[in-house]
């Protein structure tokens, strides 16, 4: 069976099954979710950007933010036949992309979608088992559903497997 | 504010407004650079963020030079160019050649987005009578996605709507091919409009 790649965009999410792969480029401050299930083979991939949907009253796209989009993804994980105790997360991303010698001018959402994203998952109960969090990086990411790896691309650092 | 509904009216007072810091930004590079530079009439973008980002691909890896804008109109002012051009850049103001962006050429580029953003900034705010400055830039060479989206983030623009004021510069022979963005925050745009008088 020939293997297709599934593309994320931004505040969006895919899920699919062995031997496809996800990818999501230019994770700035935004933080990549992978989640997988390693006995059935589901993986699901979502690219959040804020870190806390009860601070906006026009929440359309859930998949925005960390809240909400981690809750749908592992719900539809569950839907697709993947098992709770099976699914453990990758985290990538929440960079502070400019590194500014005034540090009052740097800004901290990449740092709170960090947290927000870790306390969502604990939430749940599911552990993180990689992460690739913070730095001054963009960062790209693949998720692997054929063996849950998750390969990370960063600008002069070429590609690190976590 | 809706962006999508903005009427022509409005939208013509918005290129004006880039149409004038852009003028100004391409006469103080020219200045620097001491040869011509030109630029194009400003585009005034109302896109989604998903247009955003299938259009550029997002892995494309560029440098950007971000300025913050700070007093009554904040947002944020973005100068992208590709590797080459940071180079030229560099090479042109110190005569030297470059491997590698050392940090020397990282503050030459700091200091071009210093002044392209200061120029632009000033004539804005002479134009309009508000106080705008800009902080002290920041350099990055990454992936456009990324600096792009981060930057519409940290301006607070996330709807599906975003608004970005947008002019290409030119130098001539060298082929100098830069981006330049104004990412205003929220309510940034409803002042300068209502001290142009526009409704």
């Amino acid at each position: 069976m020939d293997s297709v790649q599934l593309r994320v965009g931004i505040g969006d999410c895919k899920i699919t099954k062995s031997p496809n792969t996800i990818i999501t480029v230019g994770l700035g401050s935004c933080v990549g979710i992978a989640l997988y299930d390693n006995r059935r083979k589901i993986g699901g991939l979502a690219h959040i950007m804020l870190p806390d949907s009860t601070q906006f009253s026009n929440t359309t796209n859930k998949y925005k933010f960390a809240d909400l989009a981690i809750k749908d993804l592992y719900n539809e994980m569950l839907k697709l036949g993947a098992f709770k105790n099976n699914i453990v997360a990758k985290v990538a991303g929440g960079a502070s992309m400019f590194n500014f010698s005034d540090k009052k001018m740097v800004m901290d959402i990449g740092e709170r979608n960090c947290v927000a994203v870790k306390k969502q998952l604990n939430d749940l109960g599911i552990q993180i088992i990689s992460e690739e969090l913070r730095g001054n990086r963009g960062r790209t990411m693949i998720l692997d559903a054929n063996d849950g790896n998750v390969s990370i691309k960063t600008v002069g650092e070429g590609i690190k497997v976590i | 504010m809706d962006y999508s509904k903005l009427s022509n009216m409005q939208l013509d007072a918005l290129r004006e407004i880039g149409n004038i810091g852009a003028g100004n930004a391409a006469t103080a590079l020219s200045q620097l650079l001491g040869s011509k530079v030109d630029m194009t009439v400003p585009n005034v973008n109302i896109v989604s963020f998903d247009e955003i980002f299938s259009r550029i691909g997002g892995e494309e890896v560029v440098l950007g030079v971000i300025v913050r804008v700070l007093g009554d109109t904040p947002g944020n002012i973005l100068f992208i160019f590709t590797r080459e051009t940071g180079m030229d850049l560099i090479k042109q103001l110190t005569h030297k050649e470059e491997e590698e962006i050392s940090e020397m050429g990282a503050s030459v580029l700091c200091e071009i987005g210093n002044i392209i953003s200061g120029s632009y900034m000033n004539a804005i705010s002479k134009f309009t009578n508000l106080l705008i400055m800009p902080s002290v830039p920041a350099v990055t060479f990454d992936m456009l996605g990324a600096i792009l989206s981060t930057t519409f983030i940290e301006s607070e623009q996330f709807d599906e709507c975003v608004l970005d004021i947008e002019t290409t510069f030119m130098q001539d022979d060298t082929e100098i091919q830069g981006y330049f963005y104004y990412i205003p925050m929220p309510g940034s745009l409803e002042k300068m409009l209502s001290s142009l008088g526009v409704k």
